[in-house]
């Protein structure tokens, strides 16, 4: 019986219950999965009592190669089959000498993660819920602390880093917060002018750009741009400083790492936001005012007129105060986020996707409470 | 002269008046020289005279900016993919940090070469992987995360997975960097007996001294104002016997023979 596979040849040969496997050619990586199923059949077609494996016509033998020869032979003497090689050459032995076959028998020292029931993962997930949120609580009584010892001795306060991020956040964050509040503007106006046309009622388009943009829209629309831009920037940027060793390397100089790194982060939000709401309502209200004088035929001294009495101070306060909060919010939890992470640059990932969606999800619930809040101040 | 320079030992590595550049800064000059079958080829110097940068050119991540590199044949210095290809397929690199892919398990990094380049049954595929880790003292670790490795154990993953496909020739960049002495001195017996039972030519960049003279059979050194090799040879004889002062005092770890 012969095998020509590639770049091998097997005979085998069976006299006697004696099996000679004669291997030639290139026993490696590449012709290992045609010579183990040949080797398969072999074992389930005969039965032999002796077993010689002839090696002088081989070539080339590689790790692979070897670790297939001496797999066979552990299976003959497995099974109580005398076993030997022939004319094996000196490099062949080099190379199983170097197998250590019971490396292939150990288990392994963990196993790949069991398979858990459904009550075992609905509490896995309760108690990861609840540990993040004494993370949080924990960080923000840390954030609150270090923010009033800046309060106090405003000279420790890293300016220079205040206004590099200030520059990031705001500057920086201007022309895409800008060109989506004009977006948003247009479409509320042309959306509100359809409806309002049919009773008449077109010139209310301008208060209704002005209202919504400056007590609702202007604050939650900035708050989820910066989230999206500056929240993510924050987070990967700790993140990276963590698996680096860096903040540890800070906590041994005696820095508090809250206070180096958080602190500018957040001040300069607190700062920048509430400016990018004022703008973001400014370009909001030309949006509506494009759409009202191209396609309303209101008059621009009209719109102005009607969207200045939309609102009032109390109204543009608030909303500033709201953007500070968000501000505050979201650049806390990126920086708690980034504080978090432990292991490798998939958890710096899993760190800026969690900053983002986290304070997108506490613009929304604050903005919920200030609603509340508001409207029994007012 | 070692016993693998002999007349009939072709070199698998043959770099010619190799000159690397970044901008107008000159890193290495007109640098030449040849490494044998189944030899320890190790590069040495001090920090910044350009021992990884002559091992990035070599394992084709650099293209160097003049002069030649042909590896078993193939001149990597020419923009030919295919041959690229088939000089990638026969090397092997172990980064500096063991540069795992920290998302996956140690089998899964073992088994990246494999399965990137041919079409394997799992069952095939997990039993390399466990000879492979075994080669390196790793065995039962398939399913660890690189995080939970120490250094030592990193760069000895780093190492089997090198070694996935059987590569003709390792390259090592500073591969005992980080580790302490007794971890450091394991691996180079790993080292030495790859090379010996697999004829595995090996090319380490290098400043550890200790291991320097346990596994090298030639040296080069590179200087930062020669730009280029300052000697070569026997670390023994070199230690010994050179005249150099840059020479002596690296070897002999003293700042001797740099005193004018």
């Amino acid at each position: 019986m012969k095998d020509q596979s590639g770049d091998y040849t097997l005979n085998i040969e069976e006299r006697n219950r004696l099996v000679t496997l004669s291997f030639s050619g290139r026993i490696d990586l590449e012709t290992m999965e045609s010579v183990n199923s040949r080797l398969d059949a072999f074992w389930e077609s005969s039965h032999p009592a002796e077993i010689a494996a002839d090696l002088s016509g081989v070539k080339y033998m590689d790790s692979a190669g070897a670790m297939l020869l001496l797999q066979l032979e552990e299976k003959a003497k497995d099974i109580g089959i005398s076993f030997q090689f022939l004319h094996e050459k000196e490099e062949f032995k080099g190379i199983m000498n170097l197998l250590d076959m019971e490396a292939l028998h150990i288990p392994p020292l963990i196993s790949e993660g069991d398979q858990k029931g459904f009550f075992e993962l609905l509490g896995e997930a309760a108690q990861r819920g609840y540990d993040d949120f004494i993370r949080v609580m924990t960080f923000i009584g840390e954030l609150l602390t270090a923010m009033m010892h800046s309060l106090r001795h405003p000279l420790a306060v890293r300016w220079a880093a205040v206004f590099f991020y200030m520059k990031r956040v705001g500057v920086d964050g201007l022309p895409i917060v800008s060109l989506i509040s004009l977006l948003v503007g247009v479409i509320i106006a042309f959306m509100s002018s359809l409806q309002l046309k049919q009773f008449g009622a077109t010139t209310y388009v301008a208060a209704l750009v002005g209202f919504a943009m400056v007590r609702e829209l202007g604050p939650l629309m900035t708050a989820i741009i910066v989230a999206g831009r500056s929240g993510s920037a924050f987070s990967a940027e700790i993140g990276s400083m963590m698996i680096n060793e860096e903040v540890d390397a800070l906590t041994t100089m005696g820095f508090d790492p809250v206070r180096f790194l958080a602190i500018p982060k957040v001040l300069a939000s607190i700062l920048v936001v509430p400016l990018l709401t004022i703008y973001s309502a400014f370009f909001g209200i030309v949006g509506g005012l494009m759409v009202g004088v191209l396609g309303l035929d209101l008059t621009v001294h009209s719109f102005i007129k009607q969207t200045m009495e939309s609102f009032k101070v109390f109204d543009v306060v608030s909303s500033l105060i709201k953007a500070a909060v968000f501000a505050m919010l979201i650049s806390g939890i990126a920086c708690q986020r980034g504080f978090q992470v432990r292991g490798g640059a998939e958890a710096v990932g899993a760190a800026t996707t969690s900053a983002v969606v986290a304070g997108i999800f506490l613009i929304v619930l604050a903005n919920s409470a200030f609603a509340i809040i508001l409207y029994y101040i007012h | 002269m070692n016993h693998l320079q002999k007349a009939d030992n072709q070199p698998v590595i043959v770099v010619e008046n190799l000159t690397m550049k970044f901008g107008d800064d000159i890193i290495l000059q007109d640098v030449s020289f040849e490494v044998f079958q189944g030899e320890i080829f190790v590069i040495v110097g001090v920090s910044g005279c350009g021992k990884s940068t002559l091992l990035k050119n070599m394992i084709g991540l650099y293209k160097p900016t003049a002069g030649r590199i042909m590896i078993e044949g193939i001149d990597i210095t020419a923009d030919d993919e295919v041959a690229l290809n088939r000089f990638r397929r026969a090397i092997g690199v172990l980064f500096q940090a063991g540069a795992l892919i920290g998302s996956m398990s140690l089998a899964d990094n073992v088994a990246l070469p494999l399965m990137g380049r041919r079409s394997m049954s799992p069952d095939t595929v997990d039993r390399i992987v466990k000879m492979k880790l075994g080669m390196v003292n790793l065995a039962g670790y398939e399913n660890h995360l690189p995080l939970e490795l120490s250094g030592g154990m990193k760069k000895r993953a780093g190492l089997a997975r090198a070694m996935a496909m059987d590569p003709t020739i390792l390259f090592f960049d500073e591969p005992n960097t980080g580790l302490d002495p007794v971890t450091s001195a394991e691996l180079d017996v790993t080292v030495k007996a790859i090379n010996r039972g697999m004829g595995t030519t090996m090319v380490i960049v290098s400043h550890d001294l200790a291991s320097i003279m346990s596994v090298a059979h030639r040296v080069i050194m590179l200087d930062k104002s020669q730009k280029g090799i300052i000697a070569e040879g026997d670390p023994l004889d070199l230690k010994e016997n050179s005249k150099d002062p840059k020479v002596v005092s690296f070897f002999n770890r003293s700042l001797e023979g740099l005193k004018t």
